[in-house]
């Protein structure tokens, strides 16, 4: 019995497969993602120069337009900004990543309480919650940065503050037409602790709207930080971040063009790409998110 | 008191707030007049070439940073082509102060230079802001529009031979719309967030480019401020918004 159950499973990954294969465009958000892991991860290997990452300098090159040895040209000291751009995915999926898993392991758990323990915990966890939700998103980050010094880690700390209550609604909602199910009713006939049910029982029965969710978000939170960045909110110069690139560039625009062109066409492209796949993934598990 | 101006934040805040509500009212109804249409054709032409590419552009609207398309417009319609200005919100002095908003204090005074200037400002930076909430309310009204197209009444109506635009836009856009309106007040929220790097790359004197400078000196009494502003106000429209509900669905009016 195992085996056939086996089969079975084997059976519906393969469906699952050919189905995820049939939208082209999800595969291009993978394939997207992919090779922007790829980058971050071979940085040092694939940039031209990883020296001018940081604060180098070599003012007999500056103010290059893009050319073979320099395809997205130089900027105000020289530094080549195609090797700036790849060691900048490297700080956006970071930020991506910390963000969301600050995120998920903060608002997870509060939604699945609230939703399985209703009274007062409900009541406490879902105002809190609701206070949260009352202000933007990046209008909170804005003012809770400013509390803050200025660099990259409190700015994924401030994104993070603001994107959890999101998910402790989702999660909630999820928990309170989950619990009613029979096999929850099940498990506690059979003396399963709260717990248990919770985290064993409930958790695994909502993972498809959440990793939808989650990759959406990636996208979103990545944008946010780029925003953070642009604004000098963020990662500080000489930090290659892609937003910081982009203001930075702004500043000798509209003749050295190719500063602020590439590094935003590289944030768009990466949002774009968790987009799609995101939307794969909806329509693959057929579920929806807000 | 804020740390910095040395004058009273709600003072600063006063003079700024019609600026940023002109650009999020301009950006909302550009995101409204043009999805309803884009999303009812989309609709009609299901998985026809029309809604591929309005699926193609809901996708890059909604993944464009908002900062850099707006450095991209600025190259392209101010600097190269020369057609719209690149900062500011008017040249030379602002029309007759009534409520602080240019487009319409320049109608009530009949200063219809000063309307068209102040028009040609707001065009790139309200464009730029209306971009994703254009292509997530494309998409929903589209969506709704499916759903209603399968509706029995849709099919009687058709049946009957009612005409196809009366049946579109009275009766199936109004139930296709309330799903979308509950997005809509969300959506100002994302607006106003976004306000605050739009401002930025405009240099449009807002509320938002005060709060963004005000983070930047450290000011924090500024800061709660306008934090303080957005979050009521972002509950009032919201509010508002659950009033339309009853308008739109008698279903919500008259439950006791």
């Amino acid at each position: 019995m195992e085996k056939a159950f086996k089969r079975k499973q084997k059976g519906n990954l393969a469906r699952a497969f050919y189905r995820f294969k049939k939208n082209p465009l999800s595969l291009i958000g993978l394939g997207i993602i992919l090779m922007m892991a790829s980058m971050a991860i071979f940085a040092p290997f694939i940039a031209l120069y990883p020296e001018d990452a940081g604060g180098a300098v070599h003012f007999k090159k500056m103010f290059q337009p893009p050319s073979w040895k320099h395809p997205f040209g130089t900027d105000e000291v020289g530094r080549d900004a195609f090797s700036r751009v790849i060691f900048g995915s490297r700080i956006s999926l970071m930020l991506g990543v910390v963000v969301l898993s600050v995120a998920v392991l903060i608002g997870v758990p509060l939604g699945l309480f609230a939703g399985y323990f209703g009274g007062k915990v409900e009541t406490i966890i879902m105002r809190i919650t609701d206070i949260f939700l009352a202000i933007p998103p990046l209008v909170l980050a804005l003012a809770v940065t400013a509390v803050l010094e200025r660099n990259l880690q409190n700015s994924m700390f401030a994104i993070a503050f603001t994107w959890w209550p999101w998910y402790a609604r989702l999660v909630y909602g999820e928990t309170l037409s989950k619990k009613e199910e029979d096999f929850v009713e099940v498990s506690e006939s059979l003396g399963a602790s709260r717990l248990y049910i919770i985290f064993r029982e409930i958790l695994p029965n909502m993972t498809s709207p959440l990793l939808v969710k989650i990759t959406l978000d990636m996208g979103y939170a990545i944008l946010v930080g780029a925003a953070l960045g642009f604004l000098g909110l963020g990662a500080q110069p000489p930090t290659a971040e892609w937003g910081t690139l982009v203001s930075l560039g702004r500043i000798h625009l509209p003749k050295m063009w190719w500063l602020s062109t590439f590094s935003g066409l590289a944030i768009f492209i990466t949002v774009l790409g968790f987009n799609l796949l995101g939307d794969g993934l909806r329509d693959f598990f057929d579920v929806e998110v807000e | 008191m804020s740390l910095v101006t040395k004058r009273d934040v709600s003072k600063d805040l006063i003079q700024r707030l019609p600026a940023t509500l002109e650009l999020v009212v301009a950006a909302m109804a550009i995101a409204v007049l043009a999805g309803i249409p884009l999303g009812v054709l989309s609709a009609l032409h299901k998985d026809r070439t029309i809604d591929q590419l309005s699926r193609i552009f809901a996708f890059a609207g909604v993944s464009l940073p908002r900062f850099w398309i707006g450095i991209m417009f600025q190259i392209a319609f101010a600097y190269s082509l020369g057609l719209l200005p690149i900062t500011g919100r008017i040249t030379g002095d602002p029309p007759a102060h009534i409520t602080g908003l240019y487009l319409l204090d320049s109608l009530l005074t009949r200063d219809f230079p000063a309307f068209m200037d102040s028009f040609k400002h707001i065009l790139l930076p309200s464009i730029t802001l209306s971009l994703s909430p254009l292509a997530q309310i494309t998409r929903l009204i589209r969506a709704s529009m499916i759903e209603q197209l399968r509706k029995d009444y849709t099919v009687v109506s058709r049946i009957i031979g009612m005409p196809e635009n009366l049946n579109i836009y009275k009766y199936m856009l109004k139930n296709a719309f309330t799903a979308t309106l509950t997005v809509i007040g969300l959506l100002f929220g994302w607006m106003i967030g976004n306000a605050f790097v739009v401002e930025q790359v405009f240099s449009w004197p807002g509320m938002a480019r005060y709060g963004v400078n005000s983070v930047l000196r450290n000011d924090f009494n500024a800061v709660v401020g306008v934090t303080l502003v957005i979050g009521v106000g972002y509950v009032l429209i919201n509010f508002i918004v659950d009033l339309l509900y009853g308008y739109l669905d008698p279903r919500i009016r008259l439950k006791k």
